[in-house]
């Protein structure tokens, strides 16, 4: 009979249960859309920042060696070490190892250009464009046994004018940074021929390599006074076989911090450290903190009008059956079984409301993702369950008030006619 | 010998504003009489039958039925007290516009004890209705909503029932038809009170009361 009175009560007042359901309807979309989205907002914003290069530097620990005593410093002195290049598929055996997104070895070595007076000396910088990389021990059967990484990968803000290096053997291509073309009136296609010289004091030492323009690197940093080839060429050139300087690594960090990375690429690579670019990653970390409390206010506001909207509704309807109320109490009905139906249509209220708020929410989310993102934003039905239980929580809470209403109502104001 | 059912003892009630409903009201009904309470309007009548009904409390006296002082009853004892105990008739019938008239008896069931279709059907065919058990009130003649009233008050088998007018908004031949149906369930042995304007209504009655400002004038 419970079920029936329900029922009927519900279907009698279709409007006014629409209202109350409707707001139920937006909260529960803005805060599908805004929980789907941010489940997936630290993981696309971090896609989005790692656009703007690594955000760790790992270079050979014996690179900085600092001189001094406690309380003396005498500053520090450098001594070239490398790091092996046969090392570097250590990098993607990590535990974090999904969220290494690219890698890419830096050689760095001072080369001439020009003749004569025009002669001018630039840095050459090796490294892999797209290389595929063997990973010959793969942390789980599952992971794959090559990846493909490179300055290409993490480097994708870059302006390239020209091409980028495709052949991981190509060892007469070069990409050169927009200082250096300007300054030697290079275009792409140009050729040009770069000196190295191990021993500056011994000139017959000097060796002469012919170069192609690839690629005309634009970037506003250091990149555009340098010249990039190959590793494998610039190893050749220095005869530094399997070394390299230091290895910029693009770790997608929204699950743990990115001090962990390093440290576990450190017990990978004994030798190396990891530095973390801090500016990065505390703007990555900035800026993320910032949206999830804009979105958490967001969904605290449409739930507060949510609630307020089945409040006004159930206010609304307990005016209108006072006297259905009063009725039901003078034929017996304790107040617990008038909480019970009041609070039965606020649960209904609540499901219909939230189960429909997740379906426009996830369209919602969608939308946003496209819009702000550039790309899609999967459902997420594990949220459904939170979304029923805050959408069914908002409700009742709304209802508190109306059924406080409710159960003041005295029978007798049947009797009276009022 | 018929015993009282109901002992009113120098009952007053005095709402908020001041104004003076009842004033020191002693009143005993014996059990099976069909009291009659007419007075004019605001004489005190439908608070006396709110306060017996257990609906409304007395600002002091106290008032027995079958034994029990429901003065110091609290409010689910009296809700209980009501139901096992009260049936009510009112001049405005309320029924619940989106149950059936089957409905409207079965809800009293419910929040009685337990449902039981056949036992509402049974209630409305005493009051002649086995033809409109699934009709709305709305699509329900004032008559009809008013034997839909009476099933319901008794469907929970009181031994008293109260009646706020219950031919007040009904023709003279529905009107003699209710009065009938409640003449009938007083020789069942149902204690009637019965509030009425109406002086020819009164003579049905074993007992009529007059009250006039809150007292009781003969």
């Amino acid at each position: 009979m419970f079920l029936r009175i329900l029922r009927k009560s519900l279907s009698k007042r279709k409007s006014r249960i629409a209202i109350a359901v409707i707001s139920v309807i937006i909260g529960a979309a803005i805060t599908t859309a805004l929980l789907s989205v941010s489940f997936d907002i630290t993981e696309k914003v971090g896609h989005e920042f790692r656009k703007y290069g690594a955000n760790l530097i790992i270079s050979q620990k014996s690179d900085t060696i600092e001189v001094g005593f406690p309380g003396v410093d005498f500053g520090s002195v450098t001594e070239q070490r490398y790091i092996n290049e046969s090392d570097l598929w250590k990098i993607k055996t990590i535990y974090w190892r999904n969220n290494v997104l690219g890698y890419a070895p830096l050689l760095y070595q001072v080369v001439l250009i020009g003749e004569g007076e025009n002669e001018q000396s630039v840095v050459l910088v090796g490294t892999y464009f797209n290389k595929d990389i063997e990973i010959i021990e793969p942390y789980s059967f599952e992971d794959p046994s090559v990846f493909k990484t490179g300055i290409q990968t993490i480097s994708t803000w870059w302006n390239v004018e020209g091409d980028w290096i495709e052949n991981q053997n190509d060892s007469i291509s070069s990409m050169v940074g927009v200082e250096v073309a300007k300054k030697l009136g290079l275009k792409v296609g140009d050729s040009y021929i770069i000196k190295y010289n191990n021993n500056p004091e011994d000139l017959s030492n000097e060796s002469t390599y012919p170069l192609i323009v690839k690629g005309i690197i634009s970037t506003d940093g250091n990149e555009d006074n340098q010249i990039f080839v190959n590793l494998q060429l610039a190893q050749n050139i220095s005869a530094r076989q399997n070394k390299v300087h230091t290895i910029q690594v693009s770790a997608l960090c929204n699950a743990c911090p990115v001090d962990a990375f390093a440290q576990e690429i450190e017990e990978k690579i004994p030798y190396v450290e990891g530095k973390t670019v801090k500016q990065l990653v505390s703007a990555e970390m900035n800026i993320l903190g910032r949206i999830e409390n804009m979105m958490f206010l967001v969904t605290i506001i449409a739930l507060l009008a949510s609630a307020l909207g089945v409040m006004t509704t159930m206010t609304t309807s307990v005016i209108e059956r006072k006297k259905e109320i009063g009725l039901m109490k003078s034929v017996g009905a304790e107040n617990k079984k008038i909480v019970a139906l009041f609070f039965s249509e606020a649960t209904i209220i609540g499901v219909i409301g939230g189960l429909t708020g997740f379906i426009i929410g996830v369209i919602i989310s969608q939308f946003i993702g496209m819009s702000v993102f550039n790309t899609s934003i999967s459902p997420r039905y594990e949220i459904i369950p939170i979304v029923l239980l805050i959408s069914v929580v908002v409700a009742l809470i709304a209802s508190l008030l109306p059924i406080r209403k409710a159960v003041k109502i005295e029978p007798a104001i049947v009797l009276r006619g009022e | 010998m018929p015993k009282d059912i109901i002992k009113v003892r120098n009952i007053s009630k005095i709402y908020d504003n001041n104004t003076k409903a009842l004033d020191n009201l002693s009143l005993s009904i014996v059990e099976g009489e069909w009291t009659t309470i007419m007075g004019s309007s605001g004489s005190g009548k439908t608070t006396l039958l709110n306060i017996i009904g257990c609906l409304d409390s007395a600002t002091k006296g106290s008032v027995h039925i079958n034994e029990t002082d429901i003065t110091r009853l609290k409010q689910n004892e009296l809700t209980r007290f009501r139901r096992e105990n009260i049936g009510l008739i009112f001049q405005q019938y309320h029924l619940v516009p989106y149950l059936t008239a089957l409905e409207n008896v079965m809800m009293a069931q419910f929040y009685h004890s337990i449902v039981n279709e056949n036992d509402a059907i049974e209630a409305l065919n005493r009051v002649r209705l086995s033809h409109r058990l699934n009709h709305i009130p709305a699509h329900l003649s004032g008559g009809e909503q008013q034997r839909v009233c009476i099933a319901r008050a008794l469907i929970n088998e009181p031994n008293i029932l109260l009646a706020d007018e219950p031919t007040g908004n009904l023709d003279q031949k529905n009107g003699e038809l209710v009065l009938n149906l409640i003449k009938d369930l007083q020789h069942e042995g149902h204690t009637i009170i019965l509030i009425t304007h109406n002086p020819q209504i009164g003579k049905i009655g074993n007992r009529v009361v007059k009250l006039i400002d809150g007292k009781i004038s003969s």
